[in-house]
């Protein structure tokens, strides 16, 4: 692992503004869904399926928000560092190939250890109420998904970045950092509505959906998962693959698209990113 | 080398050039002498790569700026933005630099602590954590420890105190390597006689003269044939002589003072 890898881990993971939204903001949030908001009945035959469907959504939902939360800090760390990034490239032993590569893992990294962190604690404080370790059912799959929340979610962001230098407007940074985050917030409203075929189009909305059939193995609605868990009524299903193909798309998209202002912003020089 | 051809700079589309035309060859140690908002500092964020160029060329090495790419050693800059990469500490971006440019560590840390930084406080504190003072001499000491062969300082007295001062002059003494330094303040010229010097005024870049002959050289309104050097600013024309008849060069102490002179406040011209 390269100095410059390292060193991005450690930025990420020490920074106290990433830490206090992507974590501490989170856990607040871990804490009331366990211990305020949860309603899991008696010891009934029902009692271990609603805590693992109530983990779950949790950290479903509260892992896309901490992923999204943290989105924000490396919206405004790409912007800065853009500029510094083309002289990098050019006179130290980091080419930009290199130096995009190393970001983008070192950010990852950081994005799944935020939302590990949460995962983590929402099984922890589960078993603290209720006794009942909820594994998820195909914790290589929560484990994939999440991956691929974090790609699309480090794409974002820097697509975001990059065209707020490339269309000049560089202090409008601080509001538009904050659009993965409201994207965030739509995917979390599908706790409560079902947004229909929307849930295919919007970005990021379609995520939870494949954490929460990976985590309890079970193919959950389109939308209104708390009347879901909580209802004996049937809703639509969610179709799997189109939420899959939408989760992808969107994450190709964000890629091409911070390509092409990457080229435009004149920052990192493209040019030497032959592959 | 460093070679400027016919370059100009400006940041926004409809902007007027902050550069204006420079032509220049470096190839040894040079000052710029220009007052506060002359373009300098534009001048050397364009050849690291740090400001657009709107047209005009630049080389290094004969190497279009543009062609450079990880090139360890060929260039490096005493701006601190360059060096606040992460929210860490000042320590780690000294390691971090080092490592990208295969610099001495150790040799770098020796002139920190010679020049008042201690591995402690490079510890503590983050890069704009510094005071301005601190963050010049943290910058430079990166770019003059960073083994490369082009060094552009920017400012790297200002703010610090006279003993820091000589120190560091020493150690651009010995620089083996092409350095350009930039600055307001023309008491270099006596310290770095055998420099040459480029004078820079509203964009535009003049020169080159040997700093030791602009030691002496005196300042007077107006286009003086067998002048030295002639150049414009807020449309008057200035022609530097030899010999002491008008204002003395190094007697300006900065160069700001052109402006005063330039609105006519300076009677002694």
């Amino acid at each position: 692992m390269t100095l410059y890898l390292r060193l991005k881990i450690k930025d990420m993971l020490t920074n106290p503004e990433l830490l206090g939204w992507g974590i501490g903001f989170i856990e607040f949030w871990v804490l009331m869904w366990i211990f305020v908001f949860s309603w899991v009945p008696g010891e009934t035959p029902w009692k271990i399926y609603v805590v693992k469907a109530n983990v779950t959504l949790a950290y479903s939902f509260l892992g896309l928000f901490s992923m999204s939360s943290v989105a924000i800090g490396l919206s405004y760390s790409l912007f800065y560092t853009s500029r510094v990034a083309r002289y990098i490239t050019k006179f130290t032993k980091v080419g930009a190939l290199k130096f995009m590569i190393e970001d983008f893992l070192g950010s990852l990294f950081a994005i799944l250890i935020f939302a590990l962190t949460i995962f983590m604690s929402v099984i922890g404080f589960s078993y603290a109420k209720w006794k009942i370790i909820a594994l998820p059912e195909n914790p290589l799959g929560v484990v994939i998904d999440l991956v691929i929340g974090g790609v699309a979610l480090y794409w974002f962001a820097y697509m975001i970045a990059l065209g707020v230098i490339v269309s000049g407007r560089t202090k409008a940074i601080t509001m538009t950092s904050y659009i993965p985050l409201i994207f965030g917030f739509i995917a979390y409203s599908q706790l409560w509505i079902d947004l229909g075929n929307l849930a295919y189009i919007i970005p990021l909305c379609s995520l939870p959906a494949l954490l929460t059939y990976h985590g309890m193995g079970a193919y959950p609605p389109r939308g209104a998962y708390l009347f879901w868990l909580s209802s004996d009524k049937l809703l639509p299903a969610i179709n799997l693959r189109l939420a899959a193909i939408s989760v992808f798309a969107w994450t190709i998209i964000f890629i091409i698209l911070s390509l092409i202002l990457l080229r435009k912003s004149k920052g990192l020089p493209i040019e030497e990113i032959r592959l | 080398m460093i070679e400027l051809i016919n370059l100009h700079v400006k940041y926004g589309r409809r902007q007027e050039p902050i550069v204006k035309g420079a032509h220049a060859k470096f190839e040894n140690k040079h000052l710029i002498l220009g007052p506060n908002g002359s373009g300098k500092t534009t001048l050397f964020r364009a050849i690291a790569g740090l400001a657009p160029i709107s047209s005009g060329r630049i080389l290094i090495d004969g190497v279009d700026l543009d062609k450079i790419y990880s090139k360890p050693g060929l260039l490096a800059i005493n701006l601190s933005e360059v060096y606040s990469v992460f929210h860490l500490g000042a320590y780690d971006h000294l390691r971090l630099f080092m490592d990208l440019t295969g610099g001495d560590i150790d040799l770098a840390l020796k002139m920190l602590e010679d020049l008042g930084l201690s591995i402690d406080l490079l510890r503590k504190r983050k890069p704009w954590e510094l005071s301005a003072g601190q963050q010049k001499v943290f910058s430079t000491v990166i770019a003059l420890f960073s083994n490369a062969k082009h060094v552009l300082l920017d400012e790297p007295f200002e703010q610090l105190d006279p003993a820091r001062k000589s120190k560091l002059i020493e150690y651009l003494r010995e620089y083996k390597g092409v350095l350009l330094l930039n600055t307001h303040e023309t008491w270099l010229l006596s310290a770095l006689k055998d420099w040459n010097a480029h004078l820079m005024f509203e964009g535009r870049l003049y020169g080159s003269l040997h700093a030791g002959e602009l030691v002496k050289a005196s300042l007077v309104v107006g286009d003086v044939p067998d002048a030295m050097l002639r150049f414009t600013v807020s449309n008057k024309t200035y022609s530097l002589i030899r010999g002491e008849v008008g204002e003395s060069l190094s007697r300006l102490i900065t160069l700001d003072r052109i402006y005063e002179l330039s609105l006519g406040e300076a009677s002694n011209i």
